[in-house]
């Protein structure tokens, strides 16, 4: 069976945040790893800060909507695989320093993977299931799973 | 004398959140601006907090992109004798684990560019003669010359 396109997104809260620099520093040096092996075809990597208010100004921007795409995008993939990542995206409440109001933001995490195949959302890290699934476990599955054992079982959504 | 010609808009923003209100009202305002014809577009990118110099991270395309772009604003910078060494910063620090030091590149909470085709017109925020002026402010700026411009367009008709 021919191996379908494995492209990868790799979403950092910063390209260098403070104190998670080592662990996303070996992420991208395993997604390097992996792209010469030819496990992963092509990874590209998204900026998307630390929080999103889904009520402002900011987030109904093209910018914003992408971000906000994206986590739902998450969340239906893990309930249709029947795992969580509703905690790597907790909701706080934050009050403006400068008015008073309070107003509800997602916090985004550090480091969050997509895998797609043929354009299509195939796996999400980090996610919650029985054990929590983290991006650099995530990987080294990836660099050691052949091919076949990736694909026999596809993707069936209703 | 010809009207210059309205300006795309880039917008840099660290996180789509931010603690006070005042990136919302840039952001809004722009929007406004966009609607009015005063700026030709207005586009916002989240570009984090910073971004260490040496790593994978800024070997990344993304990595060399963000770069790329910070270039160009210390060219336009040097070519209209301002400075952007306040907003961004380099910072050597000294890594725990390793003891070698690094360079990390903080970026402002909010920055931006305009452009006229492919030209940087203004980059903010800089400091100029000792003064610095914020992005707020470029932005108040550009509302009130349109304003001007609306008026005096008013009195010769």
């Amino acid at each position: 069976m021919e191996r379908q396109p494995h492209a990868v997104e790799l979403f950092v809260r910063s390209l260098s945040p403070s104190g998670a620099t080592h662990q996303q520093e070996r992420i991208l040096e395993r997604l390097d790893e992996l792209a010469a092996e030819g496990h992963v075809d092509d990874y590209e990597v998204t900026v998307w800060g630390e929080r999103v208010v889904p009520d402002s100004v900011a987030a109904d921007t093209p910018t914003g909507e992408n971000v906000l795409d994206t986590v739902d995008e998450f969340g239906s993939w893990a309930t249709a695989h029947g795992v969580s990542v509703e905690r790597f995206y907790p909701e706080q409440t934050v009050e403006s320093a400068i008015t008073g109001d309070e107003f509800t933001a997602i916090s985004l995490p550090v480091v969050a993977m997509a895998e797609y195949v043929d354009g299509r959302l195939h796996h999400v890290t980090p996610h919650e299931g029985e054990t929590v699934q983290t991006v650099l476990g995530r990987l080294d599955a990836l660099g050691t799973e052949t091919t076949r054992s990736r694909d026999e079982r596809p993707l069936r959504l209703a | 004398m010809t009207p210059t010609p309205s300006p795309r808009v880039e917008l840099y923003v660290r996180s789509l959140a931010s603690r006070t209100g005042q990136q919302e009202r840039i952001i809004e305002r722009l929007y406004r601006l966009e609607s009015a014809g005063v700026v030709e577009s207005a586009d916002v990118h989240v570009w984090g907090e910073a971004i260490e110099l040496s790593t994978v991270a800024a070997e990344t395309e993304r990595g060399q992109e963000l770069l790329e772009t910070v270039s160009q604003f210390r060219d336009w910078a040097a070519r209209s004798g301002a400075s952007l060494d306040g907003p961004f910063l380099n910072r050597e620090t000294e890594s725990l684990l390793t003891g070698r030091s690094h360079t990390t590149l903080r970026l402002p909470a909010v920055a931006m560019a305009e452009y006229e085709g492919e030209e940087i017109r203004a980059v903010t925020p800089h400091r100029r003669d000792g003064t610095v002026r914020t992005v707020q402010e470029r932005v108040e700026t550009l509302a009130a010359e349109t304003d001007r411009a609306a008026s005096s367009d008013a009195i010769r008709h």
